[in-house]
């Protein structure tokens, strides 16, 4: 059980602190409720862009990792489709600079021309290092467009292309601040040997005066239900064929979640899950071969990617992971091998909450979703799944209409 | 309102308080630390031994012996002891590092009764089987195909080569022919000269009982076992010599890359603990931590590249310092030039006090943090461990990031962070 409490300033700003006294560290987390979804079509990447941005100095403070390592402190961020989280670890008797520092590129960025032209720079650096420069580095920009036509979801968290990213002027980045950096847009969570009265006051102090901002409500499309299979070839220098195949899911507030998540895991969790038993060593077709699921706000996706041994054909290759995936749609598993991968999700679940920064990210996760409290049922939530309920889910996934599948090829 | 100008008051960090792990002895002599820690129902068991690359004599022998130990003790079926630990919600992590290879096991402290004496029996009677070594041999090949295919990798591995000579196993270079000559006797060979009692340790980190210690006793202390376990010869240990490259710089041709990998690197030679603490220090403004000298002008200032890091590498015979960045196959060159030219600027120039106050914050907050919870904190045991250190060296290095002086840090970069002596490659479309 994982207590916390939780309050919320007049600005909407909400608040939750999770006390830990055996750490000598303390963790500040701030979530904004804006990710790649909230992009314009034609500006993808930008709220990634715009996370490197706001390191790049704020109103009154000029540089943001210098006061924080003074403070003996570290830091670092991410952005994906959903939201984009901030995190501080700093020794907990300098928790104070965490609250000057976020709170004043809340207010305010410092928005200066020389650090957007060095970020662009470093991003595109960044996409050509993880996106272009790694084999299949680049299929994630394929495969989203392939399986979402109409959703945000259909560009990933770097943009569609380098050049978006290259045109973003001063003025958009101005513009995207006050439409989403708001208290009323953001969850905070500290966690650590800290005092809440002490923490209630630090946040008045800090972020009590910082204006509550219009966001914009939003109002994104449907992604239509797909009504036939999309296959995409691509040709590429790389040292084996791969295959991409991705299934239309629920989204991450659906009770189905949990039996789609326990799903993957029966197919790629582990070394006695199905793929790895009978497809990397058994047939021996796959040297590599996982599933896993997006776990996205909307409707997400459930991916199986393997690579193929050379002498496996496309064809075969995706047969035997459907006969696979055939063997859950049937029921063709035991109350054993269930129990196996709940096991496994709370196992990993309780050695991830090791960390205080996990908690408080987790804690920050829960709020943006609705409530912090599901950090203390997701456990529940798993060991409820029955396998009807697998068997029940598994039967809406697994069809081919539902399926988008990139045949990665090496080029000869 | 609240004048937003003036930063909050930062406590210096005098003192930190971190957990010293508790020692035991099992009766066969392995010791065994323990980190306790009621916070979560969990535990990690690493168990540690001097069986990391430089003790093989064929290429690959250290890892294939390390990943096909956990597959399944002699008698039992690898697929049976897969859906075992899978079962019990367990993760087995396999490692080789350069004098030390471990297997880790994470399980949740309510199944480490049922666990344990399967985990043990890996070690105790070990089977390396014939099928499993088949396929990860097809695996080996398949991993070693796609890292030819990255710059990174072709840059570090002839660094390494540059660095260290074909003749010894931290610069050999594996060609896929290498894999498919690796025997699985060598491998059993390997296994039984090294994967034993007498020359291992354990750590165990988490919710610790009195029960979990009498388990390890009884399963890992066994002395009744007539396997190579017991064996109480002497550890082979051989010592391969460096042969450096007169070579300063190389570059691969990657054709149709996008970005260009650099790797550069220096043998810094023998260092007592005092020293590679000092280098640790310098190794940090210059490119050891995001805001470094290197992250500063290269990222944050020119925006050739996502990072650009460095750092220090013990080695048998000496320690290394080593800078890597992924650029602009354009802006490679410069890049390099001003690599040097900060080397310059800190044989030259001081370190400002405000500088160097932010980089001993910095590192002493960084040390905190590497104590927050007891899963972690194992990890570092385990480096100073292996590395025949102990707190005395932590007490040490807090006391130097405390003291060190500017024209210290000074003379310890005209001592080490000299050009001569460096070796740089470059894996790229062009240069």
């Amino acid at each position: 059980m994982i207590n916390f409490e939780k309050f919320t300033l007049e600005n909407g700003l909400r608040v939750i602190i999770y006390k830990d006294k055996t750490t000598p560290i303390a963790a500040f987390n701030v979530l904004y409720d804006v990710g790649a979804r909230d992009e314009s079509e034609n500006r993808t990447g930008f709220a990634h862009l715009f996370e490197h941005l706001m390191f790049g100095g704020s109103k009154n403070i000029e540089n943001y990792d210098t006061a924080l390592q003074k403070a003996g402190g570290e830091n670092n961020a991410f952005t994906n489709n959903d939201y984009t989280n901030y995190y501080i670890t700093v020794p907990k008797q300098n928790i104070e600079t965490a609250f000057y520092l976020e709170s004043d590129r809340m207010l305010e960025l410092a928005f200066s021309e020389k650090s957007l032209d060095v970020q662009r720079n470093v991003v595109s650096e960044e996409y050509r290092q993880r996106y272009l420069n790694q084999p299949y580095g680049d299929v994630s920009l394929f495969l989203r467009p392939l399986a979402y036509e109409k959703h945000p979801y259909k560009w990933s968290t770097i943009g569609k292309n380098i050049e978006d990213i290259m045109t973003a002027s001063l003025s958009e980045v101005k513009d995207f601040f006050y439409k989403h950096y708001a208290p009323n847009n953001a969850v905070v969570v500290i966690a650590g040997d800290v005092d809440s009265d002490q923490m209630y006051e630090l946040c008045k102090k800090w972020f009590g005066d910082i204006p509550n901002r219009n966001v914009p409500v939003r109002n994104l499309p449907e992604e239509p239900v797909q009504t036939s299979k999309r296959i995409l070839t691509l040709e590429r220098n790389v040292p084996c064929d791969a295959i991409f195949m991705a299934y239309h899911t629920v989204g991450r507030l659906d009770e189905e979640y949990y039996a789609t998540d326990l799903i993957s895991d029966l197919l790629s969790s582990g070394r006695s899950s199905l793929f790895n038993m009978n497809l990397v060593k058994g047939k021996q077709y796959f040297s590599e071969l996982d599933a896993y699921i997006s776990g996205s706000y909307h409707p997400g996706l459930l991916h199986v990617a393997g690579k193929l041994y050379p002498g496996v054909s496309f064809d075969n290759a995706e047969k035997a992971i459907k006969e696979e995936i055939n063997k859950i749609v049937k029921g063709d598993f035991s109350e054993k091998d269930l129990n196996k991968v709940k096991n496994k999700s709370i196992s990993a679940q309780n050695f991830s909450r090791i960390g205080l920064l996990n908690i408080a990210m987790e804690l920050a996760y829960c709020e943006w979703l609705g409530d912090a409290g599901m950090i203390n049922n997701v456990e529940e939530k798993y060991m409820s799944v029955t396998k009807k309920d697998i068997v029940k889910t598994a039967e809406k996934i697994f069809t081919d209409n539902n399926l988008s599948c990139i045949y990665y090829k090496a080029k000869q | 309102m609240i004048d937003r100008t003036i930063a909050p008051e930062i406590q210096k960090i005098d003192k930190i308080d971190y957990q010293t792990p508790e020692e035991f002895k099992l009766p066969n002599g392995i010791k065994i630390f323990c980190l306790k820690s009621d916070n979560s129902p969990v535990v990690k068991i690493d168990v540690v031994f001097k069986a990391g690359i430089t003790f093989q004599t064929e290429k690959l022998q250290a890892i294939f012996a390390n990943s096909l130990l956990k597959e399944a003790p002699e008698g039992k079926i690898p697929n049976e002891i897969a859906a075992f630990f899978d079962y019990y919600g367990s993760f087995i992590e396999n490692y080789v590092g350069t004098e030390t290879a471990g297997i880790k096991l994470y399980v949740p402290s309510y199944f480490v009764e049922e666990v344990l004496p399967v985990f043990a029996d890996l070690f105790i009677n070990p089977s390396m089987p014939e099928k499993e070594f088949g396929i990860l041999k097809n695996k080996q090949e398949q991993l070693l195909l796609s890292n030819l295919e990255k710059t990174k990798y072709l840059a570090m591995r002839t660094l390494n080569n540059e660095l260290f000579g074909n003749n010894n196993p931290a610069g050999q270079i594996i060609n896929p022919e290498d894999i498919s000559a690796v025997s699985l006797d060598s491998i059993r060979n390997f296994v039984s000269d090294y994967y034993r009692a007498n020359n291992c340790y354990i750590i165990l980190s988490g919710m610790i009982t009195d029960d979990l210690l009498k388990l390890c006793d009884k399963y890992f202390g066994v002395h009744h076992v007539n396997s190579s376990w017991n064996n109480n010869s002497g550890i082979k240990k051989i010592n391969y010599p460096i042969n450096e490259s007169s070579e300063k710089f190389r570059w691969i041709e990657v054709k149709n890359s996008v970005q260009s990998s650099l790797y550069l690197g220096k043998n810094l030679g023998t260092l007592s603990n005092e020293e590679l603490i000092d280098v640790g220090i310098l190794n940090t403004v210059f490119g050891g931590y995001f805001g470094s000298r290197l992250m500063k002008n290269i990222r944050e200032d020119k925006g050739y590249t996502y990072g650009i890091g460095s750092f220090i590498l013990e080695y048998p015979q000496t320690s290394t310092l080593k800078i890597t960045s992924d650029v602009g196959t354009d802006v490679a060159k410069a890049t390099i030039k001003e690599i040097f030219k900060e080397m310059e600027i800190l044989r030259n120039e001081l370190i400002s006090e405000l500088e160097l106050e932010l980089v001993k914050n910095y590192m002493l907050g960084e040390i905190i943090s590497s104590f927050d919870g007891v899963i972690n904190s194992s990890e570092i045991w385990e480096k100073l461990i292996s590395n025949g250190k102990s707190n005395d060296y932590i007490d040490m290095q807090i006391d130097r990031i405390k003291n060190i002086t500017s024209i210290e840090l000074k003379d310890i970069a005209n001592k080490y962070l000299i050009e001569e002596g460096f070796h740089t490659v470059v894996a790229g479309r062009e240069y």
